[in-house]
């Protein structure tokens, strides 16, 4: 089941949104199974550096914020006078810096799941006309770094077979190679470019991609979600002046629900359907 | 720094002035006395006794640091766990400088006052409004050194000056509650209360929750078993 690049943009936001917006726990276990549930039918392309860099920067603010913050009335323990890390070490301030990794691990999961259904060049062909050079540079601007990681590997592989020094004492000698490989790859672009007819006129498209009723479904059931985000947004959570989060309401948890559609619509469709999955 | 009228007692200027919605006096000046070479900032507000005599409302985030959530009954309902919406009006703190009013950037506990210094406090939304333009003189009054017999005996006193409108807009003048006679005795203790005392005090008038209710957690749970079932589901489908 394949839906529209547009559909899951939309999703997409409506997902960030709620990430951003609700802080509270219980809404965001919800949002991590939602995003689990959605994220299912297309695991297995790649989408696992996406977890550990979530993983990771989930994390980071748990230890920045119960080794920085002084404040709370739960002292776990107290360190002698150390600079900065010295004093109390807080309940609140754990509780805080995982409701900030929390947040942070969603986001990332959401562009995790968007990185896997959504191909950009699929986004750039529906940009307008008078965005289209812009956004194709843009892309491939970004599509540059990982890139260039991946050339750096090949790279260290390729001197490691050679039986060659590896390692960061041989960065020196992976400059030129690297330079090479970076320039013949632009050269690459710029070539495919101009056989696809980049810049001329008119833009060609090999597929054109069309709305289906699912794609319908997922639109709406986001921008509720997003509307009900936006306007009736739910109690704050502030664990230093309360450890226990307040319940959400179910306008709170509805709004969570409804993003996961694109799951819905994997259960409830045809069993032939599962080839045009992968 | 002004010089004290007295050699044991220290004065210190306090401005509150409210929100512009304040059904109340709009502005209030209190001169404060007090015996010791500095106090805080939460303890010059309760020897000023803005709140009717009650400590502020004050939230305790721990390690020290106290916020501000009412001062003398605004806001008339304290929202709950002492905050309100961000961008709403709150209470904020602002000290007199050469340069004019500065916000303070710590909690009312986590800075002192000493003989001669002029604190503001606004109610207002944001990042609050300066309080208008006073001197500490136009507070508290140069006043004459009493006789030795009577310094001798005196304690440290609170002493209350009606509001005088400064600005055009500040047209209401807080009725002066109770001036104090010149041989009242200290309505403020002797030292400042402890942060434990002021907030076992302001504890009692908070809100109690609610009482738990099973239903959230059935909502909850209900919500965990479909997305885990979905979750099956589609683990089972996504196999085959």
């Amino acid at each position: 089941m394949s839906l529209n690049p547009l559909a899951w943009c939309a999703w997409a936001v409506a997902a960030l949104a709620v990430a951003f917006v609700d802080r509270n726990p219980y809404l965001q276990l919800v949002l991590l199974m939602v995003i689990l549930n959605v994220w299912l039918p297309y695991r297995g392309r790649a989408t696992g550096g996406y977890w550990k860099v979530g993983t990771l920067l989930a994390v980071t603010p748990i230890v920045f914020s119960v080794a920085l913050s002084r404040f709370g009335q739960h002292v776990l323990f107290r360190l002698p006078d150390i600079p900065i890390l010295g004093g109390r070490w807080t309940l609140e301030a754990l509780v805080f810096g995982a409701s900030t990794g929390a947040a942070l691990l969603l986001v990332v999961a959401v562009f995790g799941v968007l990185q896997t259904t959504v191909r950009s060049a699929d986004l750039v062909s529906r940009l307008p006309p008078f965005l289209y050079r812009a956004g194709t540079v843009f892309v491939l601007a970004v599509a540059f770094a990982p890139q260039t990681v991946a050339a750096v590997r090949s790279i260290s592989e390729a001197r490691r077979l050679r039986g060659q020094r590896s390692g960061w004492r041989a960065a020196p000698a992976l400059l030129v190679p690297l330079l090479l490989t970076t320039l013949e790859r632009a050269m690459q672009y710029a070539e495919s470019l101009d056989a696809r007819g980049y810049g001329s006129r008119h833009r060609s498209r090999y597929q054109r991609a069309s709305w289906q009723p699912a794609d319908h479904l997922v639109l709406a059931a986001s921008t509720v979600s997003l509307l009900l985000v936006i306007l009736l947004p739910p109690t704050p959570y502030m664990p230093y002046q309360g450890l226990v989060p307040p319940f959400p309401t179910l306008v709170g948890f509805g709004a969570v629900l409804l993003l996961a559609f694109p799951a819905l619509l994997f259960a409830t469709r045809r069993e032939h359907h599962v080839a045009d999955l992968v | 720094m002004h010089a004290s009228a007295h050699a044991s007692t220290h004065r210190a200027a306090l401005v509150v002035e409210h929100g512009s919605s304040w059904g109340g006096p709009h502005l209030i000046w209190k001169c404060v006395e007090f015996a010791q070479a500095t106090i805080s900032g939460i303890a010059l507000l309760e020897l000023a006794g803005v709140n009717s005599g009650q400590p502020p409302q004050v939230y305790d985030w721990g390690g020290g640091a106290i916020t501000v959530c009412q001062i003398n009954g605004e806001p008339r309902q304290v929202p709950d766990r002492c905050f309100g919406p961000v961008s709403g009006p709150n209470w904020s703190d602002w000290r007199a400088t050469p340069a004019g009013w500065t916000p303070r950037n710590s909690g009312a506990a986590g800075y002192q006052v000493g003989d001669g210094d002029l604190e503001g406090w606004t109610y207002a939304a944001g990042f609050g409004s300066r309080p208008p333009s006073v001197t500490f003189s136009q507070v508290c009054p140069p006043v004459a050194p009493p006789a030795p017999a009577a310094t001798a005996t005196r304690r440290p006193a609170l002493t209350e000056q009606p509001a005088v409108p400064v600005r055009a807009s500040a047209t209401t003048m807080p009725a002066p509650t109770s001036t104090p006679p010149p041989t009242i005795e200290a309505l403020a203790p002797p030292a400042s209360p402890t942060p434990q005392a002021r907030l076992a005090t302001t504890s009692t008038s908070r809100p109690t929750p609610p009482p738990a209710s099973l239903a959230p957690l059935l909502v909850l749970g209900t919500m965990i078993a479909f997305l885990s079932g979905l979750f099956a589901w589609n683990l089972r489908r996504r196999g085959s």
